[in-house]
């Protein structure tokens, strides 16, 4: 009997594993696929039949990387564009670093008043707060971009990080993991002497470490990633000024000849490493902090 | 002035002097956000309501006449308009209709792979999760590329000759591959969570009980991990109905468009063209806003916990009392 | 006094200006003065009502009561982390009301011990001084001195998860004492130690509270702790303050029922029984005399609530306060099933109406009318009787002896030197505390008598004791 039980428990493992296996695969074979692309000469892609990988040692390339950092016209006829792949670069991490880190700040510095001050109606204004999340974001979509506009944010890095400072979500999760500091911890520091500023320095932010880089994590990933706002805000403005995401997507437009595809798809890789860089070193924050935000709420 | 004895002065001033500073401290860190919140949430959200009652001249961005509820009349009843937006609303409920089950179903069916712990799940984990993490447009452009015509890998290696973006049906097939491929990592990695957290020995029980492996699912996986069901329903509902970063990269060269405009595509079409469309688009956007609460409050009353009632009470009652 | 004569604003303002903007009265002798103190929540839950309390330099005062029973509110109002809601506190002279805590001159125990989790036991015991701005030497001389008291020498450079529940607890207690405040306010500090750690701390708590020669106010719902440890108990119940006292005085004579059950372990028996005359009768009919005295001031006692209650009628809109506070002091709370509190049960119930509460004023008349309907000849009363002033009847080691009854032992439990036996009888369960070199045996018949010396009278409605003198010349 026992015996059964275990052979059926671990035949059952074998076969999710297989499962698992298979649909990791899939998972990461356009990617894969993508990122030796990026590396293998076009007329590499046009055998028959196609390979997955690069024919041969031959087709191994590294101009489209080389086209993507130079302005060199890297196909003649189609491409009478240059990408400034630098400035886009610069430009999402200055929007990403910039927006995830001021937001960080000016959230947890408002969760601290909602957890450790206790004023008047705190409880009220935070179950507004919540309250308005419900509110969808399309209704702001086009008043957001004429406030821009007015506080001369338009096409500008700025119109990029200022309208996700307002966000109720990560005040609601900074505060959530502020309730878990024992309050006595916060009380005897007040005993102690400690002002109000000193206790969120040097007690409630080295505690909250965990929760603010998570937190930090989502603001970057989703600036790094955003394609709507800015095109609005900065899509009609010089290509200096583009995001990298936004950049991909009119390197892409441009791309209809086949000689491009080289460089598309190294644009996509150049996009796609510095995210994948936080993935390898914060994949376990990262995905503890979605698991979070999903069973504690 | 009145007088006041030492004691009841000393009172006044401190407990002024006290509630001033927790006033002033209140106000030092909540102030930053409170400033933020106003400015570029609530304010935007009023402004909405004003431009959506205005029209706009084109000259500035900024509106120019109170026309009333004009505006709402026109995306309800001109001609172009209203089967430009209604169409693409259409295209986007009919394309969440059939995303929406398919993005919980499918992590759920993974996450319960998972939930059986096979060696390196954790590493398995990691790789679902993986695509999701990536912008969308680079993302996009491997499928673009995977996809193409010419020299798309799928068509060389399955000798295959469709243009997978030039048709609408094989677009929104894509599209639609591509939402699961890089959309479900978040709710994959939530119902993960809910799993783990079902309560061990409840299975136990339910083993004692004589529960088969599908019994066991439908009265204590499923119920444990409702909460996140729930969560993953309305937040992926809302996403999709917010397309439109999926579809502009993949479906923006599809010939037939008006086949392929998601509803924000429209609105977002109607932002970058000129400003005579601004009042629309905000109506648009009014418009789309309350169908999306409108849905999300029939999910709610569907998926809402109903009471026990009494009704086994009373017949326990009444057994009593024939006796 | 000087604080009440009458000035104007601006003479007020100078006057403070002379003491540094804190009213300091002179008059004060305690060290440690709470008065007329209440908190109410925003809810309009009152936690605590009308606690007055004078500690003097060097006392050690404990605050005993079951959870709940606002025993923490107040030491936290002490410390400055509750606003207080009513009254004056006055810590050294000084009106301490809205005085922030730091500005207080305490230093407090909290029960989880609340060390910061990224500090060494070093930055842990240090913190409070850095956030003084003191000298680095001079804080590293006052730590070096209190982890000498508390042997903490070898853990300076271990962080807090590295300790275990003792030594965490020491780490607490050194840092309240580095900081040479003039006030000690503990938390619970003992709670979440295994009782043999307990027994250790107290003493080591004991010590220091000697070393540094400071107030300490003590929270705590164990009355052991609270009976070897404190110079002067306060024990509470549901925000109101039942009885201050030595140790040992609230263990002899306890201010009333609550005080009576609350204290001592095994509690002590209490009685329903009739007066008639100098005898008390029991359910059953067993009966013991009281002496004349006794009996008359137990009769002086209930007239004297009646006419307390009486007064207090006369003027509800005046007395609103003190009848609200009174009702509220007799409402049998909803936890307690015990016998001697749901008697006044149907005063604070309506009938017929179980949702709905009567007002205090409605209660407080139901049960002045109870007063003024007894019968003069048969009067309704409570006898306490320790389970340590039970006797075998052939080894009476007590000042008075009761007649003896006799019952048969439900369960017997032996505690080494002592039995606890457990007798169904006067339709109760009484506990009795015996040392006897016979074995009691379950269900073989005793003999009983207990010492009429030490018998406690209740007065049943009001819960208060006859706390007369003549017990001792009966």
């Amino acid at each position: 009997m026992k015996n059964g039980l275990f052979r059926g428990k671990r035949a059952a493992k074998a076969l999710a594993f297989v499962a698992l296996l298979l649909v990791s695969a899939l998972m990461l074979l356009p990617i894969v696929w993508g990122v030796f692309g990026s590396f293998r000469d076009y007329n590499d892609f046009s055998l028959y039949p196609g390979s997955f990988f690069p024919s041969d040692f031959d087709a191994f390339t590294l101009d489209g990387y080389i086209a993507l950092f130079s302005k060199t016209e890297y196909i003649p006829n189609a491409a009478n564009d240059w990408y400034p792949i630098w400035n886009w670069l610069l430009n999402s991490l200055i929007v990403s670093l910039r927006g995830s880190l001021l937001y960080l700040l000016v959230a947890s510095l408002a969760a601290y008043a909602f957890v450790f001050l206790d004023f008047k109606y705190s409880d009220k204004i935070f179950v507004f707060l919540i309250a308005t999340m419900t509110i969808p974001g399309v209704i702001s979509t086009a008043p957001q971009l004429l406030n821009m506009n007015l506080l001369g944010f338009y096409k500008n890095l700025m119109g990029l990080i200022a309208p996700s400072m307002g966000g109720v979500y990560g005040v609601f999760l900074i505060r959530q993991f502020f309730l878990g500091i024992p309050k006595d911890l916060i009380e005897n520091a007040r005993m102690d002497g400690a002002s109000n500023f000193k206790i969120y320095w040097k007690i409630v932010l080295p505690l909250g470490k965990s929760a603010l880089f998570v937190q930090g994590l989502f603001g970057f990933m989703g600036a790094w990633n955003d394609v709507q706002w800015a095109q609005l805000i900065v899509g009609s403005a010089d290509r200096s000024l583009w995001t990298l995401a936004y950049g991909l997507k009119v390197i892409s437009d441009n791309s209809e000849a086949y000689e491009s595809i080289t460089l598309s798809l190294a644009s996509a890789v150049i996009a796609m490493i510095p995210i994948f860089i936080v993935y390898l070193v914060a994949q376990r924050s990262i995905i503890e902090g979605v698991a979070h935000a999903g069973v504690k709420r | 002035m009145k007088e006041v004895t030492l004691r009841e002065f000393a009172t006044r001033e401190e407990r002024r002097k006290s509630s001033l500073f927790k006033a002033f401290s209140v106000g030092g860190f909540l102030g930053p956000y409170a400033i933020c919140f106003a400015l570029f949430f609530v304010f935007p959200l009023v402004f909405g309501v004003v431009m959506a009652l205005c029209s706009f001249d084109g000259k500035t961005m900024f509106p120019s006449e109170f026309v009333g509820f004009a505006n709402f009349e026109a995306v309800f009843t001109n001609p172009v308009l209203a089967k430009d937006f209604w169409g693409s609303v259409w295209n986007t409920l009919r394309f969440a209709l059939i995303i929406v089950p398919l993005s919980i179903l499918l992590p759920l069916g993974l996450a319960l792979l998972i939930n059986i712990k096979p060696p390196g799940y954790k590493f398995f984990r990691a790789c679902i999760y993986l695509p999701g993490i990536f912008p969308l447009t680079a993302t996009g452009l491997i499928l673009l590329k995977m996809f193409d015509y010419h020299y798309g890998f799928f068509n060389a290696f399955f000798g295959l000759t469709l243009d997978w973006f030039g048709e609408t049906w094989s677009a929104w097939l894509l599209i639609g591959y591509f939402c699961l491929w890089c959309g479900i990592g978040g709710n994959f990695i939530i119902l993960c969570a809910g799993l783990e957290n079902v309560d061990k020995s409840l299975y136990e029980a339910a083993d004692v009980d004589g529960c088969g492996a599908f019994s066991r699912f439908l009265h204590v996986t499923l119920p444990g991990i409702k909460d996140q069901l729930f969560l993953c329903l309305f937040t992926t509902f809302i996403g999709y109905m917010n397309l439109y970063g999926q579809v502009y990269i993949l479906a923006s060269n599809t010939p037939d468009q008006d086949a392929m405009k998601s509803a924000i595509y429209r609105i977002q079409d109607m932002l970058l063209g000129s400003s005579k469309g601004y009042g629309y688009a905000a109506a648009m956007g009014i418009c789309l806003g309350i169908i999306i609460i409108f849905i999300s409050v029939i999910e709610l009353i569907v998926t809402k916990e109903r009471k026990g009632g009494h009704a086994h009470e009373e017949r326990f009652v009444s057994w009593q009392k024939s006796r | 006094m000087e604080n009440e004569v009458k000035m104007s604003p601006k003479e007020a303002r100078a006057k403070l200006a002379e003491t540094g903007n804190r009213l300091v009265d002179e008059s004060i002798g305690s060290f440690l003065s709470l008065r007329h103190v209440e908190k109410v929540y925003p809810n309009g839950i009152k936690a605590v009502t009308d606690f007055n309390l004078e500690a003097n330099k060097g006392e050690f005062v404990a605050l005993l009561g079951p959870s709940g029973c606002g025993k923490s509110t107040t030491l936290r109002m002490i410390a400055g982390l509750e606003e207080i809601s009513s009254g004056e506190l006055y810590i050294n002279k000084t009106y301490s009301n809205y005085l922030p805590s730091k500005e207080r001159d305490i230093a407090m125990v909290f029960q989880t011990y609340a060390l910061y989790p990224q500090m060494s036991v070093y930055d842990n015991i240090g913190f409070g001084l850095k956030m003084r701005h003191m000298k680095k030497e001079e804080i590293e001389e006052r730590v070096h001195k209190a982890a000498e008291i508390l042997d903490l020498g070898h853990l300076l450079d271990r962080r807090p998860k590295e300790l275990s529940g003792g030594q965490m607890q020491r780490v607490a207690l050194g840092r309240a004492l580095v900081r040479q405040a003039g006030l000690f306010l503990m938390d619970e500090p003992l709670s979440n130690l295994d009782a043999k750690l307990r027994v250790q701390m107290r003493s080591e708590i004991i010590k220091i509270h000697k070393a540094a020669g400071a107030t300490t106010v003590y929270v705590t719902h164990d009355q052991t702790e609270a009976m070897t440890m404190a110079d002067k108990v306060v024990v509470m119940n549901r925000g109101y303050v039942q009885q201050i006292g030595s140790p040992m005085y609230v263990y002899e004579h306890p201010a009333n029922l609550f005080v009576a059950s609350f204290i001592g372990s095994p509690s002590m028996n209490i009685l329903d029984g009739v007066l008639k005359g100098e005898r008390v009768i029991l359910e059953g009919g067993f009966s013991f005399p009281i002496g004349v005295k006794r009996a008359a001031n137990y009769r002086a006692l209930l007239e004297s609530f009646r006419k307390k209650l009486e007064d207090l009628l006369k003027d509800p809109e005046g007395n609103a306060k003190a009848i609200a506070d009174l009702a509220g002091s007799l409402k049998p709370s909803q936890k307690q099933e015990k016998k001697a509190q749901s008697f006044l049960s149907k005063f604070f119930k309506k009938k017929g109406e179980e949702e709905k509460e009567p007002t205090p004023y409605e209660a407080l008349s139901a049960l002045h009318e109870e007063y003024a309907s007894l019968k003069e000849g048969e009067l309704p009363i409570k006898v306490g009787i320790r389970p340590e002033d039970f006797y075998p009847e052939d080894d009476f080691r007590g000042f008075k002896a009761s007649p003896v009854f006799r019952g048969s032992p439900d369960l017997v439990e032996l505690l080494g030197h002592e039995f606890i036996v457990h007798l169904p009888s006067f339709g109760t369960m009484i506990e009795l505390r015996i040392t006897s070199h016979e074995v009691p045996v379950s269900g073989k018949s005793l003999g009983i008598c207990f010492d009429l010396s030490k018998i406690h009278l209740f007065d049943p409605y009001s819960g208060m004791s006859l706390m007369d003198k003549e017990k001792e010349n009966l």
